[in-house]
């Protein structure tokens, strides 16, 4: 995800809130499956995030099961489950329901690999920079407090305080843990805190150490990113979409093709973006 | 011309009768290397602390301070804090943000310099220090070493004058603090900085100093070139802090004192020249053959399946009622060891066999994760309510341990308004309400004075004298060849070299005291300098 994540943070920013709300908020299903798949295809590029993926889809099977047992709206009825009937419209609904999720997640777990937490400090940094940097300054402190509570379970439990045989007495006894670690962590917060000011972080005026240029791979997916953006805004009645009681047809009039186009070239330009690069590289590199 | 100025400063914490510091008066000149010296609470840190505006405690004020020639309180706010750096003890602590150019960029950041002047700035203080390579990995991976590197190119970028550290080194193994005051030397040599440094590793600041501040009780007892001090210390009657003198200079101490002070080994062993060393050693009485306590047979260890073996196929046994030391690099596997004796963790090859179910107390590096209470004595009842001992009892096991670990004052303070030493020591009792035959202890010296580490020596030998097993892994070399009855190297997995202290220090170039550095062609197989001065038959007739 290399080349992606170079490009400026501002151009990236706005196309991951882009194709999330859109996401989020497009009831058509050939968006929500046209998102997803996009996201699979840049995930691709990252193997711990498809593996991830891959591990957690029995939990979107099982949530797209869920929604027929509870639903019983709809007219093509599959087949009849405790006095129930189970609808095709129902499940059609409950297998979009995941996948727009699924696919919101997916998104989500992407961008934090490609914007960490520096490029929001340099975005936002001149408006709310206290704000950002305590988030940068969180996101230390949670491996942090992550290695302290497990030096803390060992050395309390070699000492025998996490002998309780009873299931009272053991959440008491991870109890204790966790307070000793807040404990300790509050302490050392405030020379964090000392830290800080001996740096004079009490100053005003504070700037952004980060320099960032537009190139011409930032125009061209900043320009895309609007382009498409605009294009399924515009598309405007085309997101909504029924399920019940009769599912409504997929592509009504050429407005729809339009919003399903656009938003395809929104949600795969990152992975034809990535994949542009990759050939171009394997190219120079062949001819080492 | 004088870049730090005090005159009769006396300062005094709200609610404290006793003054914290009492009409100090020193100055220090532009270019100078200070080593500030003195056992804990004698007010150091207080001294340091007072220089810098933004971090001066509270409390009752008198006297002068003078920064830069002009009145402290004359200092604008970003001189102050741009001008003066100052670097703690612990290294995590320090780091604000998540990665290594974040941390680096801070202070400037909050000096409002335009970003290229940033950058600027950070690229040429990481190269010069050696960590362009790390700059873009999380902190939390770095080690203790780097951590403390980091902190001070954090400070290095907002460009300071003045460098106040206080005990930098504390929390770093040997080859990481001798790195360290290695790069503050070259800091001042080549770049002229100011610096200003409290130490307890004096065996290393002494010879790098250009002059020497003794502080005791609050006063200042010594200000001079290092060997002026040095003299005069080892001129007084033997106290704790002829302790923290290089070993050299105690050598120095114990055969007369006459002359000029050594303080590096080579200057040590050019000074035993003087001397004869004929008597032999005193022979070791032969210790009983005695059943081992906990034996370990073929014993592989790996924390996950794809990583390398920590521990491979060691062999090692522990008697009842000695202390031993096992010493080892970084990652060679010691707190591993532990933590398989104390039986948190399980080898996956290989067995640890004792008698009967062997009863450990671990005591972990980070000895306040072990409390969890308001104050020590809640602490030490709520064990024995977990251990499930009758009611009645534990009061009075309370007092028993307290009184054997020398902290009944303590009982009503919080733990984590003591000091280092005295924490240890309420760790110490922790443990041993829970009767243990063996006790592990991960670097128990670790930010300890010397005369804390006399009282630990002290209270482990009377454990050992009741029957427990004592095994310490530490990097402190001085402390293992003066307190352990047996000591062992931990090397590529196994144990290599295992011995009593005179055995395995005499065996050993490098991983040595000082004192067999600097004795071991005179006078071999003594590692302290008691021993060393106990082989000593007068002064050599011919000159040296």
């Amino acid at each position: 995800m290399q080349a992606y994540s170079r490009l400026h943070p501002g151009v990236l920013c706005f196309g991951f809130l882009s194709v999330l709300l859109l996401t989020v908020f497009a009831g058509h299903p050939v968006v929500r499956l046209l998102s997803l798949l996009g996201a699979l295809c840049f995930a691709a590029f990252e193997r711990g995030l498809l593996r991830a993926a891959v591990r957690a889809l029995p939990f979107f099977v099982l949530l797209a099961l869920c929604n027929p047992l509870f639903v019983d709206d709809g007219v093509t009825v599959l087949f009849w489950l405790f006095d129930r009937p189970v609808t095709l419209e129902a499940l059609l609904y409950g297998v979009m329901q995941s996948v727009s999720l699924g696919a919101a997640l997916l998104w989500c777990g992407i961008y934090l690999r490609v914007l960490p937490a520096e490029q929001w400090l340099y975005l936002f940094g001149k408006r709310c920079p206290r704000l950002i940097l305590t988030l940068c300054m969180a996101l230390r402190f949670v491996p942090l407090l992550l290695v302290r509570l497990r030096e803390a379970d060992g050395a309390q439990t070699s000492l025998g305080l996490q002998t309780a045989a009873t299931g009272r007495g053991r959440v008491r006894g991870k109890l204790r843990v966790l307070a000793s670690v807040l404990s300790l962590s509050l302490e050392s917060a405030m020379e964090t805190a000392a830290s800080m000011q001996a740096r004079g972080f009490a100053l005003r005026g504070r700037t952004r150490s980060a320099l960032h240029r537009l190139s011409f791979g930032d125009a061209l997916t900043l320009g895309l990113m609007l382009f498409s953006t605009a294009a399924a805004l515009a598309a405007g009645g085309g997101l909504s979409y029924s399920f019940y009681p009769r599912a409504s047809a997929l592509f009504p009039n050429g407005r729809s093709v339009w919003l399903c186009a656009a938003f395809g070239v929104l949600a795969f330009w990152p992975a034809i973006y990535e994949g542009w690069k990759l050939a171009a590289w394997k190219y120079c590199e062949s001819k080492i | 011309m004088e870049i730090l100025r005090v005159e009769n400063i006396s300062f005094a914490y709200p609610g404290e009768e006793k003054a914290a510091l009492s009409d100090v008066t020193f100055s220090v000149r532009a270019g100078e290397f200070v080593v500030l010296c003195g056992e804990t609470g004698c007010g150091k840190t207080t001294l340091l602390r007072l220089f810098k505006r933004e971090l001066a405690p509270r409390g009752s004020l008198r006297g002068d301070i003078w920064c830069f020639g002009q009145p402290q309180s004359a200092l604008s706010a970003r001189d102050s804090a741009a001008k003066l750096g100052f670097v703690w003890q612990d290294p995590e602590a320090q780091i604000v943000t998540d990665r290594v150019f974040g941390e680096l960029a801070f202070g400037a950041e909050n000096l409002g310099l335009p970003p290229a002047v940033i950058r600027r700035r950070m690229a040429e203080t990481a190269a010069w220090l050696g960590i362009q390579n790390w700059l873009r990995q999380e902190t939390h991976t770095l080690s203790g070493g780097q951590k403390q590197l980091l902190n001070l190119a954090a400070v290095l970028v907002m460009r300071p004058d003045v460098l106040l550290l206080d005990e930098p080194t504390a929390q770093l193994d040997p080859v990481a603090a001798s790195e360290f005051l290695q790069t503050l030397h070259r800091l001042n040599r080549e770049l002229g900085l100011t610096i200003l440094l409290s130490e307890h590793r004096l065996e290393e600041a002494f010879p790098l100093a250009d002059r020497v501040l003794l502080l005791r009780g609050g006063r200042l007892a010594a200000n001079g070139a290092p060997r002026c001090v040095a003299e005069a210390l080892c001129r007084e009657p033997e106290n704790a802090m002829c302790d923290a003198l290089p070993g050299a200079a105690r050598l120095f101490k114990r055969l007369g004192g006459e002359g000029e002070c050594p303080l590096t080994v080579r200057e040590g062993k050019r000074f035993l020249q003087r001397f004869r060393f004929d008597r032999p050693p005193a022979p070791e009485a032969p210790k009983p053959p005695q059943k081992p306590l906990v034996k370990l047979r073929d014993v592989w260890f790996r924390y996950a399946k794809k990583e390398p073996d920590v521990l491979r196929g060691l062999c090692f046994d522990l008697y009842r009622g000695e202390i031993c030391c096992v010493l080892g690099g970084n990652g060679a596997g010691k707190t591993t060891l532990l933590q398989l004796l104390a039986g948190a963790k399980k080898p996956w090859r290989g067995r640890i066999l004792s008698d009967k179910a062997r009863k450990a107390a671990l005591l972990p590096q980070e000895v306040r994760l072990l409390f969890t209470e308001e104050t020590v004595r809640q602490d030490l009842l709520l064990l024995l309510e977990v251990l499930g001992v009758p009611a009645a009892e534990r009061e009075a096991r309370v007092r028993e341990a307290a009184r054997r670990m020398r902290v009944e004052p303590l009982l009503d303070r919080h733990p984590y308004d003591v000091s280092g030493g005295e924490r240890q020591r309420c760790a110490l009792a922790k443990a041993l309400l829970t009767e243990p035959e063996l006790l592990l202890l991960d670097e128990p010296t670790k930010g300890l004075d010397a005369a804390c580490k006399r009282e630990l020596r002290a209270l482990l030998r009377q454990l050992a004298a009741q029957g427990v097993c004592v095994l310490l892994v530490t990097h402190d070399v001085e402390f293992a060849a003066a307190a352990a009855d047996r000591c062992a190297l931990l090397f590529d997995g196994d144990m290599v070299g295992a011995g009593t202290p005179a055995d395995f220090f005499s065996e050993n170039s490098f991983y040595t005291t000082a004192a067999a550095r600097i004795a071991h062609d005179l006078c071999p197989r003594a590692v302290t300098c008691a021993a060393v001065a106990a082989r000593c038959t007068g002064k050599a007739d011919a000159p040296c």
